[in-house]
């Protein structure tokens, strides 16, 4: 009786919050047993549609029109209670961010009994064995053990299993993800899409898949709507949206994501004194009471002069630990970092304060590395007044000019406030902060990854730019694998600590010698994307 | 101002599923050790109060002038002067001093001829009773208006029990005391003034000590409900179909508590201000009389055995807000 | 079309925010207050310490608005010149408590991992005194001074300061833009006088305004009970004691001076309200 309607059918829906209409007229079907992908930049209204069809908008946003039918029955035409009823019955959520998605005062099984149909919920036996079958299905094993645990003993990845858990406990044919794999790493993320992959085809469920990840989409929607600004700008299937992208926003959507492909930059010879050589280093953080946890467990590298490194590997690898040492903003337990043949930390005075001229870093958070009631003049013109020498502070202002102009930036902008800034425009302000005392050395964490694609790349392009115009030395932090083949002519692969994988780019991307950089390889989601060539044949 | 503390949520990443759960290493709040740590902090206070009482009586000159009755008989002082080593070294005085309040041996009451501890343990059962029905009677008040405050649907429901109570949290104890006083004992007629002894007697003091327990714990619940109500998980728990007041009652208020017993503690000082304050005023034969009447009687070791012993009930009290906070919460129960 | 609200959670009130109308009419109250108590000897009818045994316990009339008390003196002239004692002592001691509490809260926070645990411990042990206690003590034992007065009241006050300016200091302190002005070759003062302390003004401010209400309090609750500011010395809280006995007869006694108390913790709790508010959206407009 039901089989004309799709499953999921969104007509002309509109979300507002307070006088803006952030969700503008969307329209999207989702049948059974189909995965449709809605991707978009941040703020493109993808979040708040899948919400507003679930009924779960933040309190200061309200549906004001349109048509959510499930099965045809259209959800805003119900009252709150039937609507409620509805949507618990035949939808599952599953939200971004798992280790906050749970409430850390219940344990996990008394959080997923309250999922339960309310039937089966008042049955004790009954409602034990249907959570255990329920932590089968989403591939917890030794399910029994785990029910009397609370969210915060279990890592990001079992976390989103047991929301998955909870999404499918009353058997919706529904399941709408909210970007459920963002916080995740990649081989975490590979195995939870594969995961909703097989319930997908094992359940027939509609999926209603959000994500601002094109390679994930590429990867695992059957259809993709792509939105901007509260609008759904192209809906095909996903073949047809790669290989014929029909709107310009899907092109430059398309066009902005950094690809495996891409050739990277060629490499340097090694030659001349090094301008950074890590000797043995060691760094161990004392944890409560427990053993000392090694964040980095003897690392050797030597950096060439020209050099552009690129540091990968999963969160926890300790990535971020070696690039602290290395710019000195913490000291190995063990070991030594030297810099042109330098230990930054037995220099005297003055050898600090050169030293302290040639290294720099640029930050992950745009947000954060901006003192927020300074301008853009002071940010910029801090290291030229605290390190700066007398003549360098007398043409501060020009100075900030040129800087301004280098990184893209009118000089209008020095007036400004971060508050006052996209994001792109905080990582340029950011970059030329770091390049106001001519540095040899810069270490860029993670220098995209808070960015929308579109401005990723533009961020990417000054980057490589500037390595050219000023002979730049790099190291640069990415859990994109396809940032660093853009930017670097060198790749290191770290795990646990330690350097795993160090050589030429191109090599290492393409033949892998390590088992573990060929399964990061493996799990980078856009296969389908980049085209089969690039997928390394040796993994 | 924010109340509520959300861990920040690393991106934490786990072994593959399937491999063993790790346990991230974290400070147990409630392990022997903080508990331990908690008691010496409560000491140290205990032990500061003397240190100051001491410094205090020493800053006096001859603190035996302070424990001899103004009509003693000539020679008393020096009788006292030399009983008490008030002739000593310092801290050789201070040594003695804290073996005498340690081991309770203070010297007699001036005014009441009489073991000072045996008087404070005499007026120690009717404070207690107007302290802890001043706490719950506030609480429970707080709780309603800030409940009230964020989840009732009338506008009026919503904002008037809250904004009642922080009128009245702004008017000073004593003063609220007076105007109750005013209004129900001189103009109504329908309660006594002062005194203790009745139930009648109890109502103004105890309501009076409840609106400074009140106002705090109402602003506090409500700001928690409503953000906690923005969490994430709160959103997991809608998402699961429960009924609205099922997901308010065991998401949100369970997750809005912490903060309160916090505020709690913090108020538990306040309390006891207000109790000294309040007894004065309503004349409620309890130990906040006792000690200012002690004061006014320029009665010192009477003073010196309150101020001990509220000192104490202050630090206990604290410590059981303290230990029930963190055992509510099961993060800290491994 | 009709609108449609989804949100279906019990919790849906949002949260009230006052006018700022309040804000404005708060500060506006506490200013004239002050004007008015700092200009008492200009604007009182009476001399404040001047007693007229012929008219005790006088109701309010035009020639005394506020009435007379037990020794005759005028009431209002009274109130006002008493506010100068409880508003300047509690003023002063708010400043104290503030300084005190922001330069060792900055200390904690930046000062390393000892320093952050000792002052912790001794914030900890400050409060598990309650202030009224310590007050009891100090002007019980080594008399009551206006300078152990407001030394006892920016004691029994500063820890709220020091939590405040401690968490916000920490917080700031994890920055980026703190480790940025690091690679910049700033040493640890220059951090803290370019970033931290701008970074704490705002919530100082709004902090010192609960505090002040706090010192009023205090001050005037040992006034109370006798041990504030020494009769004959006008002070709001000995004055509203002093009215007690007579309460059923010559309720403007004690009223007044209760009353213009209640007028300026009001006001100021307004005036804080309205900053805290106004800093809190600024603070929104940087995320």
């Amino acid at each position: 009786m039901t089989g004309g309607h799709p499953l999921l059918e969104v007509t002309d829906l509109r979300t507002r919050i307070k006088e803006a209409d952030v969700v503008d007229g969307v329209s999207l079907t989702v049948g059974r047993g189909e995965t449709v992908g809605l991707v978009g930049e941040s703020g493109s209204g993808k979040t708040l549609t899948a919400l507003s069809v679930v009924g779960l908008l933040p309190r200061a946003a309200r549906v004001v029109g349109g048509r959510v039918a499930l099965d045809g029955q259209d959800l805003l035409a119900l009252t709150d209670k039937r609507r409620r009823a509805m949507l618990a019955a035949d939808v599952g959520v599953i939200f971004q961010n798992p280790t906050v998605a749970l409430n850390p005062r219940l344990t996990v099984g008394a959080q997923l009994r309250e999922a339960l149909p309310a039937g089966l919920r008042r049955d004790r036996a009954g409602a034990r064995r249907r959570v255990l079958e329920l932590l089968d299905q989403v591939g917890i094993a030794r399910g029994a053990e785990r029910l009397t645990a609370y969210p915060h003993e279990f890592s990001g990845g079992l976390n989103q299993r047991i929301m998955i858990a909870i999404a499918i406990a009353r058997s919706p044919r529904l399941l709408v993800a909210d970007e459920p794999t963002t916080a995740l790493d990649v081989s975490v993320q590979a195995q939870v899409l594969d995961l909703l992959d097989t319930l997908r085809a094992d359940l027939g469920l509609g999926v209603l898949l959000v994500t601002h990840d094109v390679g994930v989409v590429a990867d695992r929607a059957d259809r993709v709507a792509v939105m901007h600004a509260g609008r759904i700008v192209e809906q095909a299937t996903t073949a047809e949206v790669l290989e014929r992208p029909a709107h310009e926003r899907t092109r430059s959507l398309l066009a902005n994501v950094p690809r495996l492909d891409d050739p990277a930059p060629p490499p340097v010879a090694a030659g001349g004194r090094p301008v950074l050589e890590v000797r043995g280093a060691v760094r161990q953080f004392r944890s409560g009471g427990g053993a000392p946890i090694r964040a980095v467990g003897g690392v050797d590298l030597v950096l060439h002069p020209g050099q552009a490194l690129g540091l990968v590997g999963e969160s926890g690898s300790g990535k971020t630990t070696l690039a602290r040492l290395v710019v000195g903003l913490d000291r190995p337990t063990e070991g030594t970092v030297l810099h042109d043949g330098d230990d930054p930390h037995t220099l005297d005075r003055a050898g600090r304060a050169r030293w302290r001229r040639r290294v720099q870093y640029v930050f992950q958070d745009p947000y954060g590395s901006l003192d927020p009631r300074l301008t853009v003049d002071r940010i910029i013109g801090e290291p030229i007044e605290l390190s700066g020498t007398p003549a360098e502070r007398r043409a501060r202002r020009e100075r900030i000019e040129e800087l301004l102009a280098e990184v893209d930036l009118p000089a209008s902008f020095a007036a400004r406030q971060p508050d006052q800034l996209s994001g792109g425009q905080r990582q340029r302000v950011a970059i030329a902060r770091a390049l106001a005392l001519d540095p040899t050395l810069v270490v860029a964490d993670e220098p995209v990854s808070a960015l929308d694609l579109s401005v990723q790349a533009t961020i990417l392009a000054l980057l490589r730019r500037l390595r050219e115009t000023r002979g730049l030395t790099y190291v640069v932090i990415s859990h994109d694998l396809a940032v660093i083949k853009g930017l670097c002519t060198d790749v290191a692969v770290m795990q646990g600590g330690r350097i795993v994988e160090r050589g030429p780019t191109e090599e290492v991307l393409g033949r892998p010698e390590h088992p573990y950089t060929a399964s990061l390889l493996a799990a980078v989601p856009g296969r389908r994307l980049a085209g089969p060539a690039v997928v390394p044949t040796s993994a | 101002m924010t109340v509520t503390r959300h861990e920040p949520s690393p991106l934490e990443v786990g072994p593959p599923p399937g491999a063993p759960a790790r346990r991230p290493r974290r400070r147990a709040p409630l392990s022997a050790r903080y508990v331990a740590g908690r008691l010496a902090t409560a000491l140290v206070a205990v032990w500061a109060v003397f240190t100051l009482v001491f410094f205090s009586l020493l800053a006096t000159g001859n603190p035996a002038q302070l424990l001899v009755a103004p009509d003693a008989p000539p020679g008393e002082l020096e009788r006292i002067t030399a009983l008490m080593g008030f002739d000593r070294p310092p801290l050789e005085q201070y040594a003695t001093f804290l073996g005498r309040v340690v081991t309770g041996d203070l010297p007699d009451s001036i005014r009441y001829d009489e073991s000072p501890l045996a008087l404070v343990a005499e007026r120690l059962p009717a404070s207690i009773t107007l302290g802890l029905t001043g706490l719950l009677l506030g609480t429970l008040l707080g709780a309603a208006a800030g409940y009230l405050g964020a989840t009732a649907r009338r506008p009026l429901l919503r904002r008037l029990p809250l904004s009642l109570l922080t009128a009245l949290d702004a008017i000073p104890s004593f003063f609220l005391g007076i105007l109750l006083i005013f209004v129900f004992a001189i103009v109504l007629r329908s309660l006594p003034a002062t005194g203790g002894g009745t139930l009648a007697h109890l109502v103004l003091p105890a309501l009076t000590l409840a609106v400074v327990v009140a106002a705090p714990v109402g602003r506090i619940f409500r700001t928690a409900l409503l953000d906690v109500a923005e969490l994430d998980h709160v959103r997991t728990a809608r998402s699961k179909g429960i009924a609205p007041a099922a997901v308010t009652a065991r998401h949100v208020v369970a997750n809005a508590l912490p903060p309160v017993l916090n505020v709690l503690g913090v108020q538990a000082g306040m309390v006891l201000g207000g109790a000294i304050v309040t007894e004065a005023l309503f004349g409620w034969p309890g130990l906040g009389q006792l000690s200012v009447s002690a004061l006014n009687n320029r009665d010192y070791p009477l003073v010196l055995a309150c101020v001990c012993v509220i000192a104490i009930g202050f630090v206990l009290v604290n410590l059981a807000v303290d230990l029930l906070a963190a055992l509510l919460d099961p993060r800290n129960r491994r | 079309m009709s609108v449609i609200t989804t949100s279906t959670d019990a919790v849906t009130a949002a949260p009230a925010r006052r006018r700022p109308v309040y804000g404005i009419v708060g500060s506006v109250v506490v200013v004239a207050v002050a004007v008015l108590t700092i200009a008492a000897p200009l604007v009182a009818p009476h001399d404040p310490l001047a007693q007229d045994l012929t008219g005790l316990l006088r109701p309010p009339s035009a020639v005394h608005p506020f009435g007379t008390d037990e020794l005759g003196r005028d009431v209002l002239s009274r109130v006002l010149h008493g506010g100068r004692v409880a508003l300047g002592v509690s003023l002063v001691a708010t400043v104290l408590s503030a300084v005190l509490g922001v330069g060792l809260g900055v200390v904690a926070a930046l000062g390393g991992r000892y320093w952050d645990a000792t002052l912790g411990r001794l914030a900890d042990v400050q409060l598990a005194v309650p202030g009224i206690l310590l007050a009891l003590v100090v002007l019980a034992f080594a008399g009551s001074g206006t300078v152990a007065l407001v030394v006892v009241l920016a004691l029994g006050s500063w820890v709220l300061n020091f939590r405040i300016a401690r968490v916000h200091a920490t917080f700031v302190a994890a920055q980026p833009f703190i480790e940025a002005a690091r690679l910049a070759g700033a040493s640890t003062v220059e951090v803290v006088r370019r970033h931290v302390v701008p970074a704490l003004g705002p919530l100082v401010l709004v902090a010192a305004t609960l505090t002040f209400s706090t010192v009023l309090l205090l001050e005037s609750s040992l006034g109370f009970l006798g041990l504030g500011v020494q009769p004959p010395t006008p002070d709001w809280g000995q004055m509203v004691a002093s009215g007690q006995a007579q309460l059923a007869g010559a309720w403007w006694v004690s009223i007044f001076p209760g009353a213009a108390l209640v007028v300026v913790i009001v006001g100021v709790q307004l005036a804080g309200d309205r900053l805290a508010e106004r800093f809190s959206t600024a603070g929104r407009a940087d995320e």
